[in-house]
């Protein structure tokens, strides 16, 4: 060999090579994520998933047999996370320069198709040998075989007359290419790509594999153990690959390998022919991969399109339309390459219209298409359900699930489509249905992320909403809206059966009270197992009271819900479809996120509601309290002051009498003396009174019936009463239990209150008497009222009567003690006075008094 | 009859000799409970109008001690309102009338009359 020769060559690869492309963009970004960093495994997805044809490899790789995973990976951070930064930092590495190498000319001396296959094989044979020695990661072991021959891919575009030659001579003489590479190159296809890998700045592993693939125990000592060890995997690949003949690098298998290399890998060569098969199937599907070319590149490697086999060029297309439509990340984007591609193919246009989530129409499409066609589409969609599984109407081909339609492909040429054709598009539109559904999940995630979000804004508004009317009619419009029901109903548990509290969409008039058994009825069921209960239609439902209800008022559908309280089940809420309805669990879990809200606004709501009576209730009693204390402090110190006054009255009313009794009644002193004893007679029965009001805690208790104390009464006041003219009617309750009082005192309130009744009707009227037993929550009582049909009292003053000294009474008629004094009576009875009135309509007061145990002796 | 009016107040005292003079009947009036034993002790008296509070002795005291030396002596009490009390304790110590302040001169003359009619006690 001419050495200058040599190195005038080497140099001129060398030159060739320095102005071969850089490394493609997302290649240079990969090697320059920093594998320390922090952020490196979020870097690296960030860059790959930028360049969509190294994404859609990436994954497709990763979600092949090699790892079997349960579940499919659809992201690459989600890859990298699972897999590694390594792991996928070779993988995409490698992918994205080897697709760089499918070049566009022709005329190679090494069949590129070949060539490109023998790469997939040895990648696949390395990356399976790799699983198997201790140490190794596959990946990286793939990677290598991928890239292993570039340098053949510098001969073959640049040198392609020196690499003929190469190639004829090995194939006569039987000398190793590499060999004759150098005798006419100056340097070997291993060499070249070793150089040319070191512009790029390719990792070490890649580079020595490509350099040492056909010597790898001439790799040094020195070197790292797992290169030497992958280098090593690449040459048996390579060489089995070759003999097994899975496409061809030109160059003759070995007839034996190197023993020491199995003591390197620490796997025996029958291993690793063991694996034959497996390389065969993971070569096809590997092979996919790479049909998804950025840049177009024809569908099969030398056929131009529009030829005449026609089943020939669909079947690609198709393939790639389904590789894209399983793995393509841009929805929008895949869409339109899929429509582009099948358009391509026929020749014609494609377009694709959808309602998605929002019920709005979206279109993507090969090209512009006219305005008509989208008002076309609308039509259909109004149309709506029952065309979807209708046979394709022209150029209009339907889209759907069961009766409902997701999206319509329009797909139209000049001339008409042929059967084949037509079954090419039928294909396509398998594939775009689901791109379609994938992408109505989506939007309806979407849709469920709008609607969570409004769920917690309003669920915020919902727990300041604590008036219950206003509350249970909101709950079930929200409920509507949100679940997009027909129907909703909203049900409390009240004691031992569950009661319609609001209806939204079907008249709440209409429905029954239910019972809270689970074997009665599903709302039993749903608040005894606290779990959601799905109909999806009547047939097939449990029995129970709301199925032959909602068969009457025509709901098949049916999701019902539990609220639940703090600690106790508050009732269901139920949502209703006329048609019959497959629950999803997304659907289901949102809407129970949506019942658990309203259970907290419900128990609020109840909470508030009674606060606000047992509020309502303290109020009265403290009102009651305070009332009595000041009418006992009162009454102490009325007692003492009228013992006081007692004595100077008494010379006053005994001096004035006598002087009466000495004045003739002409003279003028006799009137001012009669007023004077008049006044003094007064003050008499004011003090009188008082004293009565300070003593009322003395009494003495006996068991009395309290009918015969008003009977005593009315006889009391007899006189009185028919003066006035006033009827009196009595509708005594008879038999009920007696009463332990003070006959006197009861008596004393009683006379009383007919008093008042009689004032209240100068020119006559009637009373009413009447007596009834008043069961109550844990004590009884019994009630005596006195009704009368006079004036009435005005609001105003009915919150004052009991009040000491209040009266509306004129100058010189009443004390105004008397109510105040009958109250406190009562009082100390344990019991209290209810009044009502109305100006014009007379009053009514009641007088209750507990029933209890009689203690006093009978007399 | 012969009265003794026996209380603390002067007006009041001198009120119901006033009015039982009038009345036609021979009364003598003190203001103390010492006092009126006294003049229990010098002659017969046939009617006792006594104060039932009293500084000193009591009405029920001056009763019951006149008792020994009167025991024919009929007894009315005058009282402030506490009428239940004064019954209570009156049906053991007999009592032939009671009198509520503030009274008219005419339930004064009532009850003397009623107090005086044979064989009359309060039940």
């Amino acid at each position: 060999m001419d050495k200058t020769d040599g190195s005038v060559r080497v140099r001129q690869v060398i030159d060739r090579i320095d102005k071969m492309p850089s490394l493609p963009s997302v290649a240079v970004r990969i090697l320059e994520v920093v594998q320390d960093s922090k952020s490196a495994a979020r870097d690296l997805a960030e860059v790959i998933s930028r360049d969509q044809g190294c994404t859609v490899k990436v994954l497709k790789l990763v979600n092949s047999a090699y790892y079997s995973f349960p579940y499919k990976i659809t992201t690459v951070s989600h890859a990298v996370a699972l897999l590694g930064f390594d792991c996928i930092r070779s993988l995409s590495l490698g992918l994205s320069i080897f697709a760089l190498l499918q070049t566009k000319s022709e005329d190679h001396p090494l069949d590129r198709e070949k060539l490109w296959e023998h790469s997939i094989g040895c990648a696949v044979w390395s990356g399976l040998i790799g699983g198997k020695v201790p140490q190794v990661n596959p990946e990286e072991a793939f990677v290598a075989g991928l890239l292993h021959d570039i340098g053949k891919v510098l001969f073959n575009e640049y040198f392609k007359r020196k690499m003929a030659e190469a190639l004829r001579a090995s194939e006569i003489n039987g000398t190793p290419l590499i060999v004759a590479e150098t005798r006419l190159l100056g340097i070997d296809h291993a060499g070249a790509g070793e150089i040319w890998a070191e512009r790029w700045n390719l990792p070490p592993l890649i580079r020595r594999a490509i350099g040492y693939h056909h010597e790898p125990l001439g790799l040094a000592r020195a070197e790292d153990e797992n290169i030497r060890k992958i280098v090593g995997i690449v040459h048996v690949a390579d060489q089995m690959t070759e003999a097994a003949k899975i496409g061809s690098a030109g160059e003759t298998p070995l007839p034996a390998l190197s023993p020491r290399l199995w003591e390197l890998l620490q796997v025996t060569e029958e291993t690793c022919w063991g694996l034959a098969p497996q390389v065969a199937a993971e070569v096809q599907r590997t092979r996919e991969l790479f049909r998804l070319s950025e840049e177009g590149q024809p569908a099969v490697a030398g056929e131009p399109a529009g030829a005449a086999d026609s089943t020939g060029r669909f079947q690609p297309v198709l393939q790639r339309v389904s590789t894209l439509a399983e793995w393509g990340a841009d929805q929008e984007v895949l869409l339109r390459e899929i429509l582009r591609e099948s358009a391509g193919v026929l020749n014609g246009a494609a377009a694709l219209f959808m309602s998605v989530g929002d019920a709005s129409l979206r279109c993507v499409a090969s090209e512009e298409v006219p305005t008509s066609l989208h008002l076309t589409a609308r039509r259909f969609f109004a149309q709506g359900s029952g065309r979807a599984g209708d046979e394709p109407a022209g150029p209009w081909f339907p889209l759907g699930e069961g009766d409902h339609l997701i999206g319509l492909l329009w797909v139209f040429r000049p001339e008409p489509l042929t059967q084949t054709e037509r079954e090419f598009v039928q294909g396509v539109r398998r594939e775009l249905l689901r791109v379609v559904k994938k992408m109505e999940e989506s939007g309806q995630s979407r849709w469920r992320a709008q609607v969570l979000g409004q769920l917690l804004e309003d669920s915020a508004a919902m727990t300041l909403l604590t008036g219950l009317e206003e509350l249970y009619p909101t709950l079930v419009g929200r409920g509507k809206e949100i679940a997009r029901a027909d129907a909703v109903t909203l049900w409390l548990v009240q004691d031992d059966r569950i009661v319609p509290v609001a209806a939204e969409g079907l008249p709440a008039a209409k429905l029954p009270r239910l019972s809270a058994l689970p074997e009665e009825s599903w709302a039993g069921w749903v608040l005894t197992s606290r779990e959601p209960f799905l109909v999806e239609s009547l047939q097939s439902a449990r029995p129970g009271a709301e199925r032959d209800l909602f068969r009457w008022l025509g709901y098949e559908g049916h999701l019902l819900l539990p609220l639940e309280g703090a600690g106790k089940p508050l009732g269901v809420l139920a949502l209703h479809s006329l048609t019959s309805h497959q629950w999803a669990g997304s659907e289901v879990a949102l809407l129970s996120t949506f019942a658990a809200h309203a259970a907290v606004a419900i128990d609020n709501a109840l909470l508030h509601k009674s606060l606000l009576d047992q509020m309502e209730e303290l109020r009265r009693a403290q009102a009651q309290l305070v009332q009595s204390t000041k009418l006992a402090a009162l009454g102490e110190l009325s007692a003492t002051i009228a013992h006081e006054v007692n004595n100077p009255l008494t010379s006053v009313v005994g001096y004035t009498d006598l002087l009466l009794k000495s004045t003739p009644p002409d003279d003028p002193s006799y009137e001012t003396l009669k007023v004077i004893e008049a006044e003094a007679l007064r003050t008499r029965e004011i003090v009188r009174e008082l004293l009565d009001y300070a003593r009322q805690h003395e009494r003495s208790v006996k068991a009395v019936d309290i009918n015969d104390t008003l009977r005593s009464v009315l006889s009391f006041t007899g006189h009185r009463l028919v003066m006035s003219n006033v009827e009196v009617r009595e509708r005594y309750t008879h038999e009920l239990p007696p009463l332990s009082l003070d006959p006197h005192q009861m008596k004393q309130v009683f006379v009383n209150l007919i008093n008042n009744a009689l004032d209240a009707m100068p020119d006559g009227g009637v009373i009413t008497v009447g007596t009834f037993f008043v069961p109550g929550a844990d004590r009884d009582w019994i009630e005596a009222t006195i009704q009368d049909t006079g004036t009435g009292i005005s609001p105003e003053h009915r919150r004052r009567i009991f009040e000491p000294f209040f009266t509306t009474k004129e100058e010189g008629r009443g004390t105004g003690l008397g109510l105040s004094v009958s109250l406190g009576i009562v009082q100390n009875h344990g019991g209290e006075i209810l009044v009502e009135s109305a100006p014009g309509k007379g009053s009514v007061f009641r007088v209750r008094l507990p029933v209890a145990p009689v203690a006093a002796p009978v007399g | 009859m012969r009265i003794l009016v026996v209380d603390d107040e002067p007006q009041i005292m001198q009120l119901c000799v006033k009015i039982l003079s009038r009345a036609g009947h021979e009364v003598e009036g003190v203001t103390r409970g010492e006092d009126a034993l006294l003049k229990l002790a010098a002659g017969p008296v046939d009617l006792l109008v006594v104060d039932y509070k009293m500084p000193g002795l009591s009405g029920f005291e001056v009763i019951r001690r006149a008792r020994n030396f009167q025991p024919a002596m009929r007894v009315i009490m005058i009282t402030g309102h506490g009428t239940r009390e004064v019954v209570g304790e009156a049906l053991g110590g007999g009592l032939n009338g009671v009198l509520v302040k503030p009274f008219t001169p005419d339930e004064l003359i009532q009850t003397i009359d009623a107090a005086s009619s044979p064989a009359q006690e309060i039940s």
